[in-house]
This record gives C-alpha cells, structure tokens and sequence, in this order.
C-alpha cells in the first residue's frame, strides 16, 4: 500500500517480517522452465506462518498477519504451488505430505469466515476485514479455478491416511487432520462476495455453478458420500461438519428446477420468459394509458368539488383520466411519513441465507446426480446421527447447526418428493418397481425427530430466536406433507405408518397452540418468517381437518390446567388473550376433565372439535398476518398466492366470519388487487380466484354495511370476537356453552 | 424586542431559552371523537349510496363528490327493469367494483378532510391505533348499541 514512507496501517515490523518469510519459502526458478523451487528451510517457514497467525493474531484479535499475508500474495503465488507439486503418483511421500498439511493449516485460517460481531469487534477489524472480504473471494477463486492440480482433492488426500484408521485407533492427530480438510471444505463453500459490494470480477469463477462444478470434477462429492453413509459408524464428531458443508451447497437451491429433464427446463425458462416480458408489456400499457399525451408544461389544472363546497385542485393531464387517478394524486402528493421507531428494511429476501444461485445446466446435472445418492445412502446416516448430538448437546455442535438442520432436513424431504413425482410423471403406468422410497427418509420421520422438532420450535419461540423458529417451522411443514403423501400412497403398509405418525404429530395439544400462535403474534419479523408461518398455518389446518374427519376418534393430549393456574397466567400476559382464547376458556376445562372418557366420543363431537381448533384462526391477529402476506401480491407465486386465498376463502365462507375482512385497508387491499393501478396479473392461474374472492367479499360487505350501519364506523377499526359475531350475526354470542 | 445598541451589540444579553414549539398535531382518539372526527363520518353516512344489485338508483345522488362515471350509469339504465331489478352480470360485477371504489372514496374524503398530512393507508393505520384506547372501545361500543334497536326493527320488518 504505502511504499512511500507513510504510515502503515499495519506495524511495520511485522509486515517486514512477514514478507522476508514468504520469499523465504521458495519461488520461480529462472532456469528451469520457470517451475516453482522449494526454498530450503520451507516446512520451517510454513511453521512460522502458521505460529503468526496463532499468537500474533489469533492472541490479540487482530487482523493484522492475515492482512500482510493477503498482500504478500501468498496463497496464490506460493500455497497452492506447493500443493500441486505432490502429484497422485507420490501419495507415499511422507516429505510431501507433511507440506500439504502444513499448506493447509495455514489456508484454514486464512479461509475461515468473518464474523462481523459488534460486540467483539475492534478498530482493526473495522479496518481490516472489507479488505480481507475480498481477499478471501479471491482465495476462493483461485483455489477453485487451479489449473495445475486439483487443490481440493489434494486436501482430500492429505487427511486420507487419518480416515483410513479405524475410529477407536485415531489418535488426537488424525482427528485434527480430518477436521482440517472438512473446515477447508467448509470455508471454500462459503466463500461469497459481500452483499453490500458489487464484486468487480468474474461472477461465474465463484458461483455456485463454478464451486460445484470443482467438486465434481475433483471427487469431493464421493468423500461427502463416503463420510455421510458411514456416520456413526466410523465417524462421529464430523458429522456437523459434513452437514454445514451440505448446506451451503445447496441452500436455495431451487429443486424444482433440479429435477427437470432438460427439455422441461428449457420450455420452463422460455415460459418464465415469456410471461415475465407480458407482465411488463402489461405493466408499461397501464402506465401508457395512463400517461400523459402532451408535453410535460402543459399545464392542466383540474377542480374537484367536494363536500360543503370544498374544492381541491388537482394539476397535471392524468388528473383528467377518472376519479380513482384523482384520488391517487391527492394521495401521493401528500408528504407526510408516520413516526415509526426505524425498521430495518422490509426486503423479502431471507438475510441469513444469501442470494438465490442460478446454476447452469452442468451444475445442475452434477448437484442432482449428488442429491440422488445422497438420498438413497446418506441421509438417514448423517441425519439421525446429528439429531443425536443436537439432543445430547455435545460440545461440537454449535448454535447455528439446528438451523442448518431443521433447513436442510426441510430441503431434502421436498427434494425426495419432488423427485417422486418427477418419477411418476415419467412412467405413468404404476408399477411394482416402485419400492417404498419412504424409507430413504424414514430417519427423520420418527418419534424422537419429532420430539426434537417440536422442543426446537418451542424453544425458538420462547427464545425469539426468528431464523430458528422459521426453519423448524418449514422443517415441519415438509415432515406434514410427506407424511400426508405417504397415506395417500397405494400400499397399504405406508398408510398405516403414514396414520400413526399423523396421529402423533397431532397428539400434543401444545403443538397446535404453537401454530396457532406463531401466526396470530407475527409483527415484524419480516418476510421469509411470515412466509414460513401462513405455510405451516396451511397446511397444518388443511391436514388436521382431512385427518379428523376420517378418525371422529382422535384423541388430542392436552395439558391438565387448573383454574387458578390460568388466572396466574393470565395476569402475567393481559394481552395474550385478545379475545382468541377467551371463547376457549371454558370448554378446556371441559376437555381436560373429560380425557379419560374422550374414547368413546362420537364423531359429531369430534368434528366440533377441530370446528374449535379452526375459530383460533379468526381473530384479528391472523387476519393481520395473512393480509400482510398478501401485500407482496406482487412478487408472490401461485402458491403462495393461494394459500392467502384459501385462508379468507375458509374465514368468510366456512367459519362465517366475514365480519373480520371488512376493515377498510384490507377492503382497499382487495380493491386494489383487481382494480388497482398495479393490479394482479392477470395472466396467473389464481387471478380469476381472487376476482371471484373480492368481488364476493364486496358484495358481502355492502350488503352488511345496509343491514347494520354501525359497520360504517367498525371498519376502521380492528375487531374483537365479541363485535364480529354480533355484526356477523345480529345477536350476542351465547357464552353459557350449551354441551 | 432589539434597543438600540452602541458599536458591535456585544453588550446585548442574549436569549438562550429554548422556545416551545408547536405541538405536532395527531391523529389520535381526541381528534376522532372531536366533531370533524367519527360524528361527521356518521353524518355523512346517511348520503352514502350504492348501486349494488337490487338496489334502485338515485338519480339524483347526495354524494355531489362523486361524479359519476357517465358510461357505467347510460348504460346501467338501459339495462335495467326497473320492476325486477334485473342486471346483466357484467354489470353487476362493474357495479360491485364501483360500489367498492366509492366506498373508499368515501373514507379517503373523510380522512382527508379531518387529517390532511397524511397518505390515506397512514391514516387508516393511525386511525386503527387510536382504536385500542379505553375511550374509543366504549364509544365504540356506545355507537353498535344506538343502532341495535334500529336492525331489529328492520329484521323484524324484513321477515
């Protein structure tokens, strides 16, 4: 940097230290042919490297030795030199071996990821790591796109002798070794340039496509396989390890795509081209219809009148196109921005999980191929093993795995189904080939996974641990939807499984309060988390109402709570309350009191009951969430876009309570979906839905507003169980329950 | 108040008090409740009309704020029975847009006349607040009981 006797950022010593040890360590022969020389002490310099970066920085939390050696160009110019020269044909060579751990002890740390903790954070890493960012993307780069010799796979070789000791011989040593070669792995992977910088490179040297490609070519996908498969076996601790690494393969991977033939995925990408140049065509009509046809000076100016002889004056030409253009006007001219405490960005992309990755077709055949195997051989190995250590809490495993895992364990399940379905649209005809794949998931569809699931849940929800909380909640919304797959499966064994699981999934009466819950507390917590939570809402209303009309006999297993125990908590959480439970209150008692004799119930009775579970769907607070969720209408697909619809559909129309959706932002909300300037598009499959749905929600609400005026002055306001049934039905609610 | 001073003004005592600024106002349950607020919302309603199926158009409108859209009523006349009230379905459809689109209008005139700074969305979300407070939930309720009797009454004529 400063060459010209300025200060240095960093001491001056050590960065002279520094570079006289990396010209020690060899370099660029000038006679022959140019190759990379070996310097003569170069295993002792590789030692002082590494003691640097342990005591000078690791001691003092500095950034410094890291930063010099970022400059130095060592890994580029030296490391990965050294590495290539110990070719496959000289595995044995002990000298050589020696060089490659030590190359990677000192690549690890220099790899291994930046956290920007404010807490621990200090001027030098304020100052630091932007730059070491880079380095590291640069590092990626370089180790990925190596030409003379695979690094990664050299890195495998170098802790392969350690992995051929069986587990009980494996001194601390070996251990060590494999740990190495995962971390390096690990860190390779989840290398990404910053988000906040556009990377002025080459993007596809570090995608996704290109790191997968590297692992493909250079066998890395076999050793994942090998490790996962034989999990708990001959490796114990690697297992989290091994997962991380999984994860940040293919987080965000759309598996859709994944299992297309090639001829789907390219009508796919025409259609998804297609359709994206008709919404903008449309878009650009609406603002052409709308825009003006003369010069911007024009100068029109447009009265309204209005109540009590006001008038408001309107400029521009568009004023002159309808009341509802004139009324925007008015609206956006207004400048005015409520005090809020500061939000973080609304974005709709999940922070944790970095950008979606579009892989090209190679990647893409490459991942798929590892997927498959990994499904049929590894996942329940790797899987089981790491519920385990989550459930033990052993020392290795970290804060952040059990999101890892409730992610991907949600991943895999979708990938396996859709994989399924991609197999039985290939041969229509059922046949008897077709063994029971549900086995290659049975790992996590077990008592003890969902007891973790649920523990997970409740923890992450007392603890407001959000990122948490949403990947246990899409873990458990995939564990639903195989589960409900299974029963549907035509051998009858998979029913039968497929029903106890069901009906143990259900069993905990704490689990639907959760659900319930979740939903109706969401504020903030942004999109990803009000995503993960109307799915889950879904699915688990969809299921249970399927599942307890076929069993009138299921039987909920609900916490004995006495009288006094519920004042308590109810002093203690005023608003919990919020006219959701209260109606509830005094059936549970009921309940409780009547569990033994629950056996022998009828089914009217039963049916009541999920009538009961469903009317925790109505209050304001569900309202709320999933009218927020409708707001992004604009980037929602169809999915989602009906599982919004399906929610007011079975409010308005199967619970009856309308009354809720008569609020007028969500009346304009409605409006605005159809009629609006940025109205739904119209070419989706759910839009004829949604125009049925609001036009009947209208119809409906000015019908109410002629029978009870009192409506009028209710729409504004957000609405307690007590008024909507009132409005609702013209009479107080009975709350003597009559049983 | 500035005396003549002699030379620069240095000898002048400045004011260092802060002066008090004008109060931000707010859109909250005082404002509601005063007579722009809800009581002119009520005032208002009884001009409210809409032209949803079955109910007879009034050609002559209180809602002089509303033009009307002159294609939809030409139309709507011609195809009409006035006896049976009979409308063909497109139109009933546009007539349930309309009758939505007015709605709001009534609302965001409202908001408009009683809180001007505001955007119509903010406004609705301050108006949603100021919902929760203790006075607003008894008028509240106060207002569904004045028109308790009257729905009855209609009920009762209706069967």
């Amino acid at each position: 940097e400063t060459t010209d006797g300025t200060n240095d950022i960093v001491h001056p010593e050590v960065r002279a230290h520094i570079n006289s040890l990396v010209s020690a360590l060899g370099g660029f022969s000038a006679d022959d042919d140019g190759r990379y020389k070996l310097g003569d002490d170069a295993l002792d310099v590789l030692r002082d490297l590494k003691k640097w970066i342990r005591f000078y920085d690791e001691k003092t939390n500095r950034m410094d030795v890291a930063r010099c050696i970022a400059e130095a160009n060592l890994v580029e110019g030296d490391l990965l030199h050294i590495l290539a020269m110990w070719p496959e044909n000289a595995t044995e060579n002990k000298f050589r071996a020696r060089m490659a751990l030590a190359c990677l002890e000192i690549m690890v740390p220099l790899t291994w990821p930046l956290d920007r903790d404010p807490e621990k954070m200090t001027v030098n890493h304020h100052r630091h790591i932007p730059m070491l960012e880079l380095a590291q993307v640069a590092y990626k780069r370089a180790i990925i796109n190596f030409d003379g010799a695979r690094i990664l796979h050299t890195a495998v070789r170098a802790a392969l002798p350690a992995m051929a000791v069986p587990i009980g011989d494996r001194s601390q040593r070996d251990q060590g070794i494999i740990k190495l070669m995962l971390f390096f792995l690990r860190n390779v992977v989840m290398l990404e340039p910053p988000a906040n910088i556009k990377y002025d490179g080459d993007e596809s040297q570090i995608s996704r496509s290109a790191t997968i490609d590297a692992f493909s070519y250079q066998d890395i996908f076999m050793v994942l396989l090998t490790l996962a498969s034989n999990m708990g076996e001959d490796f114990r601790t690697e297992d989290v390890i091994a997962m991380e690494i999984i994860y940040h393969l293919v987080k965000r991977v759309d598996m859709e795509q994944m299992f297309m033939s090639e001829q789907q995925l390219n009508k796919s990408k025409a259609k998804e081209l297609s359709s994206m140049m008709g919404k903008e065509a449309a878009m650009l009509k609406a603002y052409n219809r709308k825009g003006p046809t003369r010069h911007n000076r024009f100068g029109t100016m447009v009265w309204m009148q209005r109540e009590g002889g006001k008038m408001s004056s309107i400029s521009g030409q568009d004023a002159l196109v309808d009341l509802a253009t004139r009324q925007q006007k008015i609206d956006d001219s207004k400048t005015f921005r409520p005090p809020r405490r500061p939000r973080k960005k609304d974005e709709m992309e999940p922070k944790d999980l970095g950008r979606e990755p579009k892989l090209n077709h190679r990647a893409n055949t490459q991942l798929r191929s590892f997927v498959e195997d990994f499904l049929d051989a590894g996942f329940n190995p790797l899987f089981e093993h790491v519920r385990k250590s989550i459930d033990r809490e052993a020392s290795h495993v970290l804060s952040h795995h059990k999101r890892q895992f409730m992610y991907l364990v949600a991943w895999f399940l979708e990938a396996e189904r859709v994989r399924r379905s991609a197999k039985q649209a290939a041969k229509p005809r059922n046949s008897s080939d077709d063994v029971s794949s549900f086995n290659l998931v049975a790992g996590v569809l077990n008592q003890s996974m969902f007891i973790t699931l649920n523990r997970t849940m409740t923890q992450a929800w007392e603890h407001k641990d959000w990122p948490e909380l949403t990947a246990s909640m899409r873990c458990f919304t995939q564990i639903l939807l195989t589960v409900q797959e299974m029963s549907e499966s035509p051998n009858e064994e998979d029913q039968e499984i497929a029903e106890n699981m069901l009906s143990r999934l259900f069993y905990e009466d704490a689990t639907h309060d959760l659900v319930a819950n979740v939903v109706r507390q969401y504020k903030g917590q942004g999109f990803d988390y009000l995503d993960a939570a109307t799915e889950l809402t879904h699915h688990f209303v969809r299921i249970l109402e399927g599942y307890s009309k076929q069993n009138v006999d299921l039987q909920v297993r609900s916490r004995r709570r006495t009288r006094r125990k519920k004042k308590v908590a109810k002093a203690t959480a005023p608003d919990a309350g919020d006219g959701g439970n209260d109606a509830l209150d005094g059936e549970d008692d009921d309940e409780s009191a009547n569990d033994e004799s629950r056996a022998e119930q009828t089914s009217k009775e039963r049916k009541f009951d999920f009538q009961r579970f469903s009317m925790r769907f109505t209050p304001q607070g569900v309202v709320d969430a999933f009218v927020a969720f409708t707001k992004y209408y604009k980037d929602l697909n169809d999915g989602q876009l009906k599982r919004a619809h399906r929610y007011f559909y079975r409010l308005a129309f199967k619970q009856e309570m309308s009354v809720m959706l008569f609020r007028v932002d969500i009346i304009h909300l409605f409006h605005g979906m159809i009629k609006g300037p940025e109205p739904l598009d119209k070419g989706s499959k759910m839009y004829k839905e949604w125009e049925e749905l609001a036009k009947q929600m209208i119809r409906k609400c000015i019908r109410k507003i002629q029978e009870r005026p009192a409506l009028l002055i209710e729409m504004l306001f957000s609405k307690t169980n007590g008024t909507a049934f009132y409005l609702e039905y013209g009479h107080e609610k009975q709350t003597v329950s009559a049983t | 108040k500035k005396r003549k001073s002699d030379g620069l003004g240095i000898d002048e005592e400045v004011d260092v008090t802060k002066r008090a600024r004008v109060p931000r106002v707010k859109l909250d349950e005082t404002r509601l409740l005063s007579d722009d607020g809800i009581p002119k919302l009520r005032k208002r309603a009884a001009g409210l009309k809409f032209k949803g199926k079955g109910h007879e158009v009034r050609r002559h409108s209180v809602l002089h704020y509303v033009p009307r859209p002159a294609v939809v009523v030409s139309f709507y006349h011609h195809h009409l029975d006035r006896h049976h009230h009979t409308v063909s379905h497109a139109l009933v459809f546009i007539l349930q847009f309309s009758d939505a689109a007015r709605l709001l209008t009534f609302y965001q005139f409202w908001l408009d006349d009683l809180f001007p700074k505001a955007k119509f969305l903010d406004a609705l979300a301050m108006v949603e607040k100021a919902g929760h407070k203790r006075v607003l939930v008894s008028k509240r309720a106060e207002w569904i009981d004045e028109c308790k009797p009257r729905a009855s009454d209609e009920a009762d004529q209706d069967d």
